[in-house]
């Protein structure tokens, strides 16, 4: 059987069933090789989830320009 | 009086972007924001800072940003939001001394002074400046 042949039937099986498929390759796979494999697939997230510091000192310098603001 | 806007996901896959206008001065920029609920701070990247007529030397507030950003350097910069007609309002961003990250409106303080509904199902992102 062909691996074109093969993929609609993967894409058929059930999620355990993948995840069983996908164990059973994995341990036919080198370490090395997965680590490429995985290592490809890291992305940026350029989201800044956590700089609560930076959002204090926005926040501070939002309530100065709010006074100067009322002074004015 | 609240004023409500909506906008369409562009596809089921699409992240929640908004079309706005970024207004400095007599300057302004039409682009896309990415509406990011898990962002303490609203985001400018440099090349649109420097679009907008700012210098990088004037801001003097530096802001510590964290994970993969702790590296980029960040300022306070004023500027004004207009989303779709809606009245411009003044936001305060980080201005990122690099342009490859996102526009990003986040908790501060984009998420306090609009509501925001996500519905998925009906693809639709509904704002609401109060």
């Amino acid at each position: 059987m062909s691996l074109s042949e093969l993929i609609p039937l993967v894409n058929n099986l059930s999620q355990s069933d993948k995840l069983s498929l996908f164990k059973l390759l994995a341990a036919q796979i080198p370490d090395a090789e997965l680590q490429v494999i995985f290592s490809a697939s890291e992305y940026p997230v350029w989201s800044p989830y956590d700089a609560m510091e930076a959002a204090n000192i926005l926040m501070q310098m939002i309530r100065d320009d709010q006074e100067t603001s009322t002074h004015a | 009086m609240p004023s409500t806007i909506e906008f369409s996901f562009s596809d089921d896959e699409a992240l929640p972007t908004i079309p706005i206008t970024l207004i400095r001065a007599d300057l302004a920029i039409s682009t896309n924001a990415l509406l990011d609920t898990g962002s303490t701070v609203n985001l400018l990247p440099y090349d649109i800072g420097l679009r907008l007529g700012a210098t990088w030397e004037e801001q003097t507030v530096r802001l510590p940003l964290a994970g993969n950003l702790a590296t980029v350097e960040a300022r306070g910069l004023f500027v004004h939001v207009q989303v779709g007609n809606l009245e411009p309002v003044r936001l305060a961003f980080a201005w990122a001394q690099a342009s490859q990250v996102p526009l990003i409106l986040g908790q501060t303080n984009f998420f306090r002074e609009f509501d925001v509904c996500f519905q998925r199902s009906r693809r639709t992102i509904e704002i609401t400046r109060f």
